[in-house]
């Protein structure tokens, strides 16, 4: 699956070219982003950007770097802001599997139910799970418990619907031979349904787990009341620090990142894979 | 009868007398008080001490992200200490008069208020922006004395362009010109000022007070008259810090909101510090400006008659915390 | 899934309106009967009706907000329009630059080599991360939250875009370009109505991740009108019938952008011309 990144170098065969083509491809991957990077110190160094509007790469890292090492008898701030956020998003997307997973194989198992519950889940998936957050504000207040209750809500859905489609897709045949053959409830879960499911169930885990990201980041920033990235952002943003704010928006972002990177498998499945996948159309020639 | 003998029952009496003194000192001590704080500069100087312990009591913070979550845990009972001021203040007061006591003022004073546009601008008076986008919060205290502002200095609303934004938003926004002025409070007037990016045209010093009063829970402040003056004094030294000594008021906020992992110029705070007033003593001219806005209130239909504030006032603690202030000196 | 469903159930004849409507019944009657049970609960005293207001006192703050009563005048449908334009103008913009930018990543090399890495880089980004940057770039919440749509909906456009001219019959192309067409000519004629279905597959898909942000956006960074600022607001009084009115709201416009006004739009167009879309 791993399909070569850039269409100019020619595949070769052979160990030490192998490498080097990849390294190639990797330095032509970086040389946009690079490229951006040094334009926008650039324009902040040159004055045409402001620094307290736009602050460099270099402040940002350099903030960063501050914010990172314990100050005093102090644990590091950064990492503690990162582990605050990190661990809501997970407590959440922990606890939507533990509900949606079972839920999800009874609805697929049972017609009925899910003929009956399938229009309101229809109505609710499209329903952004930050809208809940008013709601849990006025019932909870801010805190964990509102923003990993929005976050729970956020990936509940995704979760709960790829578990409903992984256990429908199933063929029902392959249930019927196996319980002919005397299986039980729990053999028939173990050898049908889990591993019949499995795929689908697996694309729900990662599209939950990027969906309570994706939905910490904005709970946090309404929610949060003490620690936390979302936090961080907006007490900065209070007291007009904006570089500080700018190494928040730079963790959620790579957090992020790393987490659907990691998950997705590598970005090449984002854009390179399907863009090079067949000798169609492919620049002017 | 002699005692000797009985060496066992003498040892365990004594003991028991031991313990129950000791109980009782415990108990009658520290007292506690639960303050609900919001992240402004004087909050965070608070935060940053231990006021209570000149005077024995134990000040538990509690922390908010706004005055209105204050109330709403006051309300609920979660804080025995609250604040509020024009709107919120009367609208508690035509709701629910008996569930609090007006103690002390908290902080007021117009200069807490400006008008600021980008530091190399032309504009120099607030006459100069009409026609002009002036950004502002439009639901907040500071709009409406911008507002009396405006009125008695012969201009209206609507000979500006006012765009309704966030406080934080303000700053950039004049700094970049999408907005040519801007109206805003403590402290992001100052921490805009000290960033060399504005300059205040127009302070709103004079034109009122704008008040905001420290509220207690009755019950609490029935049963405990003690520890609501102790808090009062604290209030008093915090009062006197930051007017005397705004430089070093400044250091402890600027430390404390250090620990969230932001960081303020401090003289950006110590300037906010010197434009506000700190003095917990109630005065009739203070409670005076909440007339105003409950009859406009009254009018909008939003209260049915306009609250006796002086009634809910209760000065005896702020005497008491007085005393208790000369006397642990 | 509901898309090909009401797809499949044409109603585009008053001969097969009679199976839509039984349709319609038999898909919302759950709904129904759980609204019905919230409301015998909420009038029996059984739910906390502070926090789970009535459907009926959800549905009377609808309508009297809806009219010269409301608080402001007119309130929701002055939230709704403004949603929705920020929605529209967003959209409009990811549709025009997502497309462009689509055809040049799909058609030439150096546009692919520039921003293939880019886009891998910021399209997993969480959309409402760039809220904050864009309050300082522009502290105005009509165009803050309008670039924050754009944002959301560009990438799947462009995404889906590369995708068609991926599965474009290139000999169309070269026939054009053989028969002297100008480069203008071809983007309209050629390439514009050989990814129509992609395009209409990443705007469905755009417009789905563009109401979510949306929303969000709306809660952080308006000050005024707007869902998403509706209902954030009334957290702010404790009006839950605001809130729950405004969720519902949000539920069902965006079930309506994502599943019938695109579902009613592919049939109206792809449908009609005979393409049928890969997804």
């Amino acid at each position: 699956m791993i399909a070569t990144r850039t269409p100019d170098v020619p595949p070769q065969a052979g160990g030490a070219s192998a490498s080097a083509s990849r390294l190639v491809a990797f330095a032509t991957f970086m040389l946009p982003i690079g490229a951006l990077l040094l334009l926008w110190e650039g324009t902040v160094r040159l004055g045409l950007a402001d620094a307290t509007i736009l602050p460099a790469p270099s402040m940002i890292v350099a903030r960063a770097w501050e914010l990172l090492n314990p100050v005093g008898s102090q644990h590091s701030l950064l990492l503690m802001h990162i582990g605050v956020s990190l661990w809501r998003a997970l407590a959440a997307f922990v606890l939507a599997c533990l509900v949606a997973i079972p839920l999800g194989f009874a609805l697929g198992l049972s017609k009925g139910a899910y003929r009956a519950l399938s229009p309101l889940l229809s109505l609710l998936l499209p329903l952004p799970a930050v809208a809940w957050t008013p709601i849990f504000l006025v019932a909870f207040g801010q805190g964990d418990i509102t923003i990993i209750g929005v976050c729970f809500l956020g990936a509940f859905f995704p979760v709960l619907y790829s578990t409903i489609q992984g256990v429908r897709g199933i063929g029902v045949h392959a249930i019927w031979v196996v319980r002919s053959m005397g299986a039980g409830p729990m053999d028939l879960f173990r050898r049908v349904l889990l591993p019949g499911a499995l795929p689908a169930l697996i694309s729900g885990l990662k599209l939950g787990m990027a969906h309570s990201w994706r939905t910490l980041v904005a709970a946090e920033m309404l929610a949060a009341l003490s620690y936390g990235l979302g936090y961080m952002i907006f007490a900065a943003r209070s007291y007009m620090d904006v570089s500080t704010m700018f190494v928040g928006i730079v963790c959620l972002a790579v957090i992020g990142l790393l987490i659907e990177h990691a998950i997705f498998g590598t970005l090449e499945r984002m854009t390179v894979a399907r863009w090079h996948s067949s000798g169609k159309v492919r620049g002017a020639r | 009868m002699s005692l000797r003998g009985f060496g066992w029952l003498k040892l365990s009496a004594f003991a028991a007398m031991v313990a129950v003194g000791a109980t009782l000192a415990h108990a009658a001590d520290p007292m506690s008080i639960r303050v609900g704080l919001q992240s402004v500069p004087p909050d965070e100087v608070y935060t940053s001490k231990d006021w209570g312990a000149r005077y024995k009591l134990k000040v538990e913070h509690g922390s908010f992200s706004s005055g209105a979550d204050i109330l709403k845990a006051f309300i609920a009972g979660r804080v025995d200490v609250g604040n509020g001021g024009s709107g919120r203040l009367v609208t508690m007061a035509a709701q629910q008069p008996e569930l609090f006591y007006i103690v002390a003022a908290n902080q007021y004073g117009g200069d807490r208020y400006g008008v600021m546009v980008a530091k190399d601008s032309p504009i120099k008076t607030v006459q100069e922006l009409k026609g002009k986008k002036i950004g502002a919060v439009t639901g907040s205290g500071t709009y409406s004395t911008f507002r009396v502002y405006l009125n008695r200095n012969g201009m209206k609303e609507s000979d500006f362009q006012i765009v309704n934004m966030k406080v934080e938003d303000l700053r950039a926004a004049v700094q970049q010109g999408i907005i040519d002025g801007a109206v805003a409070w403590e402290p992001h007037v100052s921490i805009a000022e000290t960033m060399g990016v504005v300059k205040r045209i127009q302070s709103m010093a004079g034109v009122n007070e704008s008040p905001n009063f420290v509220l207690v829970n009755r019950k609490f402040a029935d049963a405990n008259p003690d520890a609501v003056a102790r808090y009062i004094a604290t209030l008093m030294d915090l009062g006197e810090l930051i007017t005397n000594n705004p430089k070093e008021a400044a250091k402890l906020a600027a430390g404390q909101i250090s620990k969230k992992g932001v960081s303020v110029d401090p003289k950006a705070l110590e300037l906010s510090f010197t434009r506000i007033k700190m003095d917990p003593k109630v005065t009739d001219a203070l409670l005076s400006e909440l007339v105003p806005v409950a009859e406009a209130m009254k009018a909008a239909g939003k209260i049915s008659a306009v609250p006796d504030f002086k009634k809910l006032v209760r000065m005896s603690f702020y005497e008491k915390a007085l005393e208790l202030k000369k006397a642990s000196k | 899934m509901s898309t090909t469903d009401l797809a499949s159930a044409k109603p585009l004849s008053v001969a097969g309106a009679t199976p839509l409507l039984r349709n319609i019944f038999a898909r919302f009657g759950v709904i129904v009967v759980l609204l019905a049970l919230w409301e015998l609960a909420a009038r029996l005293g059984w739910i906390n009706t502070f926090l789970f207001p009535a459907p009926s006192n959800i549905a009377a703050t609808i309508w009297t907000q809806s009219g010269p009563d409301g608080n402001p005048p007119y309130a929701m449908p002055m939230h709704v329009l403004r949603s929705m334009i920020r929605l529209l103008a967003g959209i409009a913009l990811a549709l025009i630059i997502g497309t462009v930018l689509g055809v040049l990543i799909g058609m030439t090399r150096w546009a692919r080599m520039l921003f293939q890495p880019l886009i891998s880089i910021f399209m997993p980004v969480p959309t409402l991360a760039w809220t904050p940057v864009l309050l300082l770039l522009t502290g105005i919440d009509d165009r803050t939250t309008i670039i924050v749509v754009f944002i959301a909906a560009v990438f799947e456009v462009i995404y889906t875009i590369v995708a068609g001219i991926e599965m474009m019959n290139v000999k169309l192309f070269w026939v054009a370009r053989s028969m002297g067409a100008s480069r203008l000519q071809i983007f309209f004629r050629v390439i514009i109505p050989a990814i129509f279905p992609y395009l209409i597959t990443g705007l469905r898909l755009g417009t789905g991740y563009a109401w979510r942000a949306l929303i969000a956006a709306e809660m952080l960074a308006a000050s005024s009108f707007g869902l998403g600022f509706m209902i954030y607001d009334a957290s702010e009084y404790m009006s839950t019938n605001v809130i729950y009115a405004g969720i519902v709201l949000i539920a069902v416009l965006g079930y309506l952008l994502e599943n019938v006004l695109i579902g009613r739009l592919e049939a109206a167009t792809t449908e009609k011309w005979g393409v049928q879309s890969e997804r």
